[in-house]
Order: structure tokens, then C-alpha cells, then sequence
């Protein structure tokens, strides 16, 4: 199994994760080959975004960050702690350090709570909270630092709430714990684009006020540059290429991340004509197929069944990820470096 | 009342002041509140707006499915085929439905059953419809999935849904909307629930069968950018009314309305570096149990004056005639100012 591993500036990283593999089992004595062999850094302060369609495992990538649930092997390091294999008190513990935000704000809040107890649900279930005297100070500081009205909404239960401030006290409650990293698994999937331009601020500029590390995990390649330093491209259980986001669009190199982003309205590529006048990179692979079932992934390269670069060699030989310019690494037979931006 | 943006050709649909209001205990809510448009043989046209603003419900009175009832007001005139739809029996309208006018939703599940074969969902309406024998039907349902792209048509036929891929589902039930031959289609978020990669190829389809069959497509999404290189043009609406209607291409590259112009700035873009912070719009929309009596949008709206908060404007041209045919319900558009001191 190759695991792709790629090295973030910070000599010693927030979080690493080393050869992550999750299976679910499926039946008839079938497995789901969710995540196989995946393996990731991410520096102090910094934003890892990580790219790709639905059921290419990004999220149980997310999950076993957390250790809900732990991954089926492979490790996962914290800072100084080594969370895969912790004793359940101590892991307990060490969570707080790692916080997750989900798509789905509005059941990710227990609907018959309100507002404040559901910020202070960290402390109250960690047990760290200090001194409960300042409990409600604090708990309008973080209200106040995602930018609600704490008088206005203290006292408010979810349904009371839009989708775009139910995500800001998801925000808020993960923030009271001071954590020092974020996972955001799709965390504006189901939000208006007004709405999400608002949450992307606000992660961005937590982010960036609190030194914090993040993974963001997202389908919107648009999203996933807007918010990241790096990006790692994912397919059916796999990376498929590591590049700093500002590579996005015109260096990406993998034919299955140029298949994606030849898949992108105009707009999001911000080109300046009318629609259908497309700056999408031209030599984008033509596709009709979709992707394979994680049942039985395709031998060699997993993409090979879609990919127009596909050779023989890709059936047998699984690409091991090389670095093709300093930082931007690519698992795949073919693929060259592309131009720099225009 | 407006003419809409003038279409060339005779038109297939023509509303007219459309209204949908529901009644509630705490008074009507109107849904859509005024709304005309058109159009032709051949044209697409996109219907855009945030959660709430009315899309579906217009989508909904225009095909006939919402009609004036005990818990619904509907007024204004919708025709199609030089029929009213809400001037016709139930029957009259049923009659319509598959040969005028058919509908694709966001799930495809929610059309198909899941206990019956492909093949006999297309075969079976095209019997009803069309009187063909058995076996001709059975032909007719291959040759429509061909149409839509599915490949191995024969096999496919023989599948029970589930067999497919969301992208091959929402497939057949394109070919089932179009099994009648109607001349209007219109596509309610058809490719919201699907990968970015699949979305392009059904939004591909929808255009290319559009023009070949001669039809006419109304696709409505809140997404922005799916809707920007698809269609002719765009009806952008707000709180239950068009607040701009014109080309694509000039919305897009020309907003003249506030909102659409705060709207289509909110999309993150791939031309900007990572880490752009993007623009926002304050506030939410209103709520349609007391809308504002003005401008809808004048609460939220940075270029708001006096008039705005008392006078609701009504769609009208621009001014001045460099894009000529779109119109805007606004009492300062954008670029107004500009151009009349050219
Ligand atoms: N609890 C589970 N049981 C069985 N299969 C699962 C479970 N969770 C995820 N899967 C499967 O694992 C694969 C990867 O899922 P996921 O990580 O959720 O992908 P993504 O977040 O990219 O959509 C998919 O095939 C999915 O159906
Ligand atoms: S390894 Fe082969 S099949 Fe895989 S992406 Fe590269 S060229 Fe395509
Ligand atoms: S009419 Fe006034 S409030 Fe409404 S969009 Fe135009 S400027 Fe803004
Ligand atoms: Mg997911």
C-alpha cells in the first residue's frame, strides 16, 4: 500500500496522519474500500483543503482525524500525541484539542437546547470549562466572535435560528474550546452562496486571528481554493494529487483534477467574457463514465477506467505520488507539469 | 404590467402577473407575487434565487401542479399552447401534462418506482399517450434512453432503478419527461443532489436536447453558476418577484440589480488567490407573511434611498439602450448613472 505524504512549511506539524485505511463492511462479506493507504500534514496555522465527489472517502478521511470512529489502520498524530491506540480517558481528553464542524448544522444541534447551553456543550461534556463563574462571558465572547448577537440569540432554540447562524454556533461552540485544529467536513455544502461567502469569512478570518490549523473538506473547487494553502485531490479512496491552492486552475496536473475542473461553470472560473467563452483547460479529459463502485476498485490506477491518459501500465502498476515541482506532488504514470499562470 | 425581454419568435409559454399564495393561520404567504415571462422553440431559460424566493412554486403554477384552491390563491394567466392552464378542468390540465409541459425534479427517486423496470416506465406512458402496441412501446423506451445517453440502452431497460448511478437516474427520468414529445421542460435543481462532474453531463444533455427537439427548458437552481453557461437568459428572483430578467451574458458580466450583483460577487472564484475575503450581503431576506412595502430588497440594500422604502419598483428597461431587451426592478440600477452622462 503507498502512502502519499506530503511535507507542510512547519517543521513540526499540527497534525499528521500516516497510511490511513477505512473499510465499512457491506455485506455478503463485501467491503466498502473507503480510504486506502492516505497519508497527510498540515503545519501551524495552516489550511489543508481536501478536494473531491462524493464517496471518494473524504469524509472518512475527516472522521478518523478525529477518532470518530478510529481508522482501520494508520496513525494519526496531534501535535505530540499519538491519538490512534490512546486509552479512551486520554482520548477523551485530547478531542477537545481537535474539533469538528459538519455539513448538516442544524442536526448537529440537539433542537431542544438553547443557544448557550449548546455553545457550552464542549466544557460541560470535556470538563475543562474553568471557573463557571465566567460561563456566560464567555459564552457571549464566542457567540460575539462569530458574529451573532448574543442577546439576541442566548436564549433561542436551532429552529429559531437560519442555516447560516445554526453553522455559527457549530463555529462558536467548537471555538469556546479552544482547540488547535478545525476539521470542516462540507461545512457550507447546505448553505445559499450568500450564506456561504459569510461562513468562508469567518472561518478565514478565525483561522487567521487564532494561529489555528484546518482541514476543509469540500466538493466546490472553487471553496476549497478560496480557503486553503494547500489542496489534496481524492478518488475512490486515494490521492490523486498535493499542490498549494494557488496552482488551481492552470497547474494542476492529475487527469482526474483536470477532469473536474473542466467540469466547472464559467463563472467559477472567473472568466471575464460571456458564458461559454471558457478559460477550462482545453486538453480536459472527455469523460461519459462514471466513477467505479468502492466495492472493487479498478486494478493500478483507480481513475484508469475514466482517464484519457490510461495505458496498459496503469492497469498494473499502481502510480506511486512523485513531486513534480517543489510542494505539488501527483500520483500518476503520465502526468507532466503544466505551465505557470499566465 | 411589463412586457417581459422581447423573445424572437412566437412564444411556447406566455405568463402573465402570476401569483401563488398560501393561506396560513397567521395570514397568506405569498410565495410568487407578480411574475411574467416568456418563452420560445429552442430557448433555455434559467430561474435563480436563494432558498425561499419562490423558484419551486413558480415552477410548480406554471406546470398546472399548484393550481387556486382551498389553501392556495393563484391569479395571473399562464399559457401554454394557447391554453390557460389555470382556466382548465383537472382533466384538461392532466391532458397537458407530458405533451406541453413535463417536469425533472432534484430526486430522482421521487419519479421513478422503484419496483418497476426502467424499460416500463418510459413504455407505459408512451402506450397511454401515444397508443403504441407492446412491442413499439417497448422500442420507443430504448430509443428515448439512447437519446438521454445511457449507454447499453437494451440492458439498461431491463434494470430496476436502483441498478443505476443518481447521474444514469436522473437520466431516465429526463427520457420519461420527454417520452410525449412536450414542448416545454422545466428542470427544478435537476442536478443538485449530483457530483460536480455528472451535473456538467446532464446540464450538457438538457441544452442539447433542448435545441434538437425544438423544445423549450426552464431550469431553476439556486446555484448561480449552473445556471450561467446553460441558458439564454436569466430571470433573477427575490422574495417571490423577478428582480431582473434579461441575457444571460449581460447579467452575468452586467448585473444591474443590487441583489443580483451582490448575488454573482458572493460566488468565490478561481481566478482569485486563495484567502480572498468575499463580498457578503447583510442580512437576511424578508419574511413573506409581512414583506417590506417597498423595494423587497431595500432592508439589505446598499444603494437604498427614500423612494426605495416606499415605492416598489416594477421590472422596466434600461435605460439607455446598450442592452437592449433586459429589464430591471430597480429604482437606481447599476451603471444608470454612468450611461447617462455618456
Ligand atoms: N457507515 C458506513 N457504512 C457503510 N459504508 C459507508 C459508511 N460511511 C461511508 N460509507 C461508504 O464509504 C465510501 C466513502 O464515504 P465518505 O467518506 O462518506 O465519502 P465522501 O465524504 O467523499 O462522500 C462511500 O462509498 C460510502 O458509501
Ligand atoms: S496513472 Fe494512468 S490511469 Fe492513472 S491518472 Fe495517470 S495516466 Fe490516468
Ligand atoms: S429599488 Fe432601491 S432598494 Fe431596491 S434594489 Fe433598487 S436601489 Fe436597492
Ligand atoms: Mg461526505
Amino acid at each position: 500500500m503507498t502512502t502519499t505524504h506530503d511535507t507542510g512549511p512547519d517543521p513540526r506539524p499540527a497534525l499528521v496522519a500516516e497510511d490511513l485505511v477505512v473499510e465499512y463492511p457491506a455485506g455478503h462479506g463485501r467491503t466498502v474500500h473507503a480510504v486506502s493507504g492516505v497519508g497527510l500534514e498540515v503545519a501551524a496555522g495552516e489550511t489543508l483543503g481536501i478536494l473531491g465527489e462524493s464517496g471518494c472517502g473524504k469524509s472518512s478521511v475527516g472522521r478518523s482525524l478525529i477518532q470518530l470512529p478510529p481508522p482501520g489502520s494508520g496513525t494519526v498524530r496531534l501535535g505530540t500525541t499519538t491519538l490512534t491506540g490512546l486509552a479512551p480517558e486520554e482520548l477523551r481528553r485530547a478531542r477537545a484539542r481537535i474539533q469538528l464542524i459538519t455539513q448538516d448544522p442544524v442536526s448537529a444541534l440537539n433542537p431542544r437546547r438553547k443557544v448557550k447551553d449548546l455553545v457550552w456543550e464542549g466544557p460541560s461534556i470535556w470538563g475543562n470549562g474553568g471557573d463557571t463563574r465566567d460561563r456566560d462571558t464567555r459564552i457571549d465572547t464566542a457567540l460575539r466572535d462569530v458574529g451573532l448577537d448574543p442577546q439576541t440569540v442566548r436564549d433561542r432554540r436551532p429552529h429559531e435560528l437560519s442555516g447560516g447562524q445554526c453553522q455559527r454556533v457549530c463555529v462558536a461552540r467548537a471555538l469556546l474550546l479552544e482547540p488547535e485544529v478545525l476539521i470542516c467536513d462540507e461545512p457550507v455544502s447546505s448553505l445559499d452562496v450568500s450564506v456561504q461567502a459569510q461562513i468562508l469569512n469567518l472561518l478565514e478570518t478565525t483561522v487567521r486571528r487564532r494561529g489555528l490549523s484546518m482541514v476543509f473538506i469540500a466538493h466546490d473547487v472553487s471553496v476549497v481554493k478560496n480557503v486553503s494553502d494547500r489542496v489534496m485531490v481524492m478518488y475512490l479512496g486515494k490521492v490523486c494529487e498535493v499542490l498549494p491552492s494557488d496552482g488551481l486552475p492552470h497547474e494542476a496536473a492529475h487527469p482526474y483534477t483536470r477532469l473536474l475542473l473542466a467540469s466547472l461553470p464559467e463563472v467559477q472560473l472567473g472568466t471575464t467574457g460571456p458564458p461559454g467563452t471558457t478559460d477550462a483547460p482545453d486538453d480536459a479529459p472527455v469523460h461519459t463514465a462514471e466513477p467505479p463502485s468502492p466495492l472493487d476498485p479498478p486494478s493500478g490506477c483507480r481513475f484508469r477506467t475514466r482517464c484519457p491518459l490510461a495505458t496498459g501500465r496503469c492497469a498494473d502498476e499502481e502510480p506511486v505520488p512523485r513531486e513534480i515541482r517543489p510542494g505539488h506532488r501527483v500520483a500518476c504514470h503520465h502526468a507532466e507539469p503544466r505551465r505557470n499562470r499566465p | 404590467m411589463t412586457t417581459p425581454p422581447a423573445a424572437t419568435g412566437t412564444p411556447l409559454l406566455t405568463a402573465t402577473g402570476v401569483r401563488t399564495a398560501f393561506r396560513t393561520p397567521r395570514g397568506p404567504v405569498r410565495a410568487v407575487d407578480g411574475v411574467s415571462l416568456s418563452l420560445t422553440e429552442g430557448e433555455t431559460l434559467g430561474v435563480v434565487g436563494e432558498s425561499g424566493s419562490g423558484k419551486s412554486v413558480l415552477g410548480r403554477t406554471l406546470m398546472g401542479l399548484i393550481t387556486d384552491g382551498p389553501g392556495t390563491t393563484v391569479s395571473g394567466s399562464v399559457l401554454l399552447g394557447g391554453k390557460d392552464v389555470h382556466r382548465l378542468t383537472p382533466a384538461g390540465r392532466r391532458a397537458l401534462w407530458g405533451t406541453e409541459v413535463a417536469m425533472v425534479f432534484q430526486d430522482p427517486m421521487t419519479s421513478l418506482n422503484p419496483v418497476k423496470k426502467v424499460g416500463a416506465h418510459l413504455s407505459e406512458s408512451v402506450r397511454r399517450h401515444l397508443g403504441l402496441s407492446r412491442a413499439d412501446a417497448r422500442e420507443r423506451a430504448v430509443d428515448l434512453l439512447r437519446k438521454v445517453g445511457i449507454p447499453e440502452p437494451a440492458r439498461r431497460a431491463t434494470q430496476y432503478p436502483h441498478e443505476l448511478s443518481g447521474g444514469m437516474r436522473q437520466r431516465v427520468v429526463i427520457a420519461m419527461a420527454l417520452a410525449c414529445g412536450p414542448r416545454l421542460l422545466i428542470a427544478d435543481e435537476p442536478t443538485t443532489a449530483l457530483d460536480v462532474t455528472v451535473q456538467k453531463q446532464i446540464l450538457d444533455l438538457l441544452r442539447s436536447l433542448t435545441e434538437d427537439l425544438r423544445m423549450a427548458t426552464i431550469l431553476i437552481s439556486h446555484d448561480l453558476a449552473t445556471v450561467a453557461g446553460r441558458t439564454d437568459r436569466v430571470a433573477v428572483m427575490y422574495a417571490g418577484r423577478l428582480v431582473e430578467y434579461a441575457d444571460t451574458a449581460a447579467v452575468f458580466d452586467r448585473p444591474r440589480h443590487p441583489y443580483s450583483s451582490a448575488l454573482i460577487a458572493s460566488i468565490p472564484r478561481l481566478d482569485q488567490p486563495p484567502h480572498t475575503l468575499l463580498p457578503t450581503i447583510e442580512g437576511r431576506p424578508p419574511d413573506l407573511l409581512h414583506p417590506p412595502a417597498g423595494c423587497r430588497f431595500a432592508p439589505r440594500c446598499p444603494a437604498a434611498t427614500d423612494r426605495c422604502a416606499t415605492e416598489a419598483p416594477e421590472l422596466a428597461a434600461y435605460a439607455g439602450d446598450r442592452d437592449a431587451g433586459g429589464v430591471v426592478a430597480c429604482h437606481h440600477p447599476l451603471g444608470a448613472a454612468e450611461e447617462a452622462t455618456v
